[in-house]
């Protein structure tokens, strides 16, 4: 699935100076591409890269879960970006705009990756992958596995949810944007956005030991203040 | 029909939202009129008030993990070696820094100027080589073999013992009584050993025939005088042709 493009989220009427900012980032960038200063327009550019590059990693991450991968689409997703700017309109979003061009070129790496999975034999399993990760901040060994079990069955069943309804649950609950946002990106009306996130995490919850996801102590983490970058 | 009968009496006996109403009602799905009322539900009920209190916990452990899963896989160089990556590409897009200089595969031996080699050339080196080799050879093959040195290469025969008891030996008869024959050549049999005796022999015949060597030369010999008188001279014989 691809999302297409939408009915447009006008800039100007969001509350989020965030998204704001890096929406006239991008209008100066645009204006200085259309004034021939490509030098200057890249080094602006460097500035949004700079506000969204974490996020856009992460956003990778939940759907590719292999870091070469991940930088491989940040990068080219970055660079469609600033190729493409030109024909970007100030009135929506840069965020939304750019997170459409992320996520389309998650969708195509998965189709890709699919279609390379006919021919080729696994060269390792995701367990060692996971094992070989750098140390958690856990106290115990068993604690570090534990983690690593559950985050590993997670990653799984996010992994078998379809796509919409793994979009909807990336952008919204992982990434912590607003179903209206997440409409925006993925060519849906916030109620279509919501009830793809209710199948979602229903599926999710199926899928995964309630006991041990609900049972085990929020207050054994430390609580994430923000999940935006 | 039985699950739909279930799920009525389990909605509508009891009046508590399934988890699925509840599910909707933390999220905003569903019909408006449900939310509304399973909203007004979770105020009066605190088992339910419970239960989405769990379900919201569910939710947000989900994100916390998956953030905690993404801080391990990048960590803060990563992420910058990632940005630093973007800008070269950028620089590279808008053309300040060249493209890397891309090697042909497989590679062109690039044709060297032949050099002008004539038959009459080849002949002259092959010539050459042939006759350098020759003399190496030769060289090799004519070495002298020496004889391992040791108490017995010089070799002496005692009077009166085995002869054969020796090799190669000089030609001379020293005081001790010992005959020391020619040293042998090469490898080859050595020659047989003389006697005392058979070596006198061979001494008198030489001094007799150095006598009449010396008597030939020397002393006039009457008794051969007429039978050279008659014996023509190339002077003579010389003059009469002419």
């Amino acid at each position: 699935m691809r999302h297409g493009r939408v009915a447009p989220t006008p800039a100007t009427t969001g509350d989020e100076p965030l998204a704001a900012i890096e929406t006239r980032l991008a209008g100066e960038v645009k204006r200085l591409l259309a004034a021939g200063r490509q030098e200057d327009a890249a080094e602006r550019f460097g500035a949004i890269v700079d506000r969204q590059q974490r996020r856009a990693a992460r956003i990778a991450y939940h759907y590719l879960r292999d870091p070469a991968e991940v930088d491989e689409v940040v990068q080219d997703a970055f660079l469609k970006a600033f190729t493409h700017l030109p024909s970007f309109r100030e009135d929506l979003f840069f965020e939304l705009w750019f997170t459409r061009i992320l996520v389309n070129a998650c969708l195509d790496r998965l189709k890709a990756r699919g279609r390379r999975a006919r021919w080729m034999l696994p060269a390792e399993t995701r367990d060692g992958l996971l094992a070989d990760g750098p140390p958690s901040r856990e106290p115990s060994p068993e604690a570090v596995l534990l983690a690593k079990e559950q985050r590993a069955r997670l990653e799984s069943a996010i992994d078998r949810l379809p796509v919409r309804q793994r979009t909807a649950m990336i952008l919204s609950h992982l990434e912590g944007r607003p179903a209206r946002e997440v409409g925006a990106i993925m060519g849906l009306n916030e109620s279509t956005v919501r009830v793809h996130l209710f199948r979602a995490v229903r599926k999710l919850r199926d899928a995964l030991d309630r006991e041990s996801w609900t049972g085990r102590g929020v207050a054994a983490r430390p609580r994430r203040t923000s999940r935006r970058a | 029909m039985t699950a739909l009968l279930r799920r009525w009496r389990t909605r509508i006996g009891r009046g508590h939202p399934t988890e699925n109403r509840l599910l909707e009602a933390v999220f905003g799905a569903g019909d408006a009129g449900v939310a509304i009322s399973t909203a007004r539900h979770l105020r009066e009920c605190a088992r339910c008030t419970h239960r989405a209190a769990e379900l919201r916990t569910f939710v947000e452990a989900l994100a916390d993990d998956a953030g905690a899963s993404f801080d391990e896989a990048f960590p803060p160089d990563r992420l910058e070696a990632q940005r630093a990556r973007i800008a070269h590409r950028l620089a590279r897009t808008v053309g300040r820094v060249e493209p890397a200089r891309v090697l042909a595969f497989p590679f062109r031996r690039t044709p060297r100027p032949r050099r002008d080699l004539r038959p009459g050339r080849w002949a002259v080196a092959a010539t050459g080589v042939g006759l350098a080799l020759g003399m190496v050879a030769g060289q090799l093959v004519h070495l002298p073999v020496n004889p391992a040195p040791g108490p017995g290469a010089g070799a002496t025969i005692a009077l009166g013992s085995d002869p054969g008891a020796g090799t190669g030996v000089d030609s001379t008869l020293d005081v001790t009584g010992t005959i020391e024959l020619p040293a042998a050549s090469t490898g080859g049999v050595a020659p047989a050993p003389l006697s005392l005796s058979e070596f006198e022999q061979v001494m008198a015949e030489a001094a007799l025939l150095d006598n009449l060597d010396i008597a030939t030369i020397s002393l006039p010999v009457t008794e051969l005088a007429s039978i050279d008188a008659l014996t023509p001279r190339v002077p003579d014989l010389a003059a009469a042709i002419r």
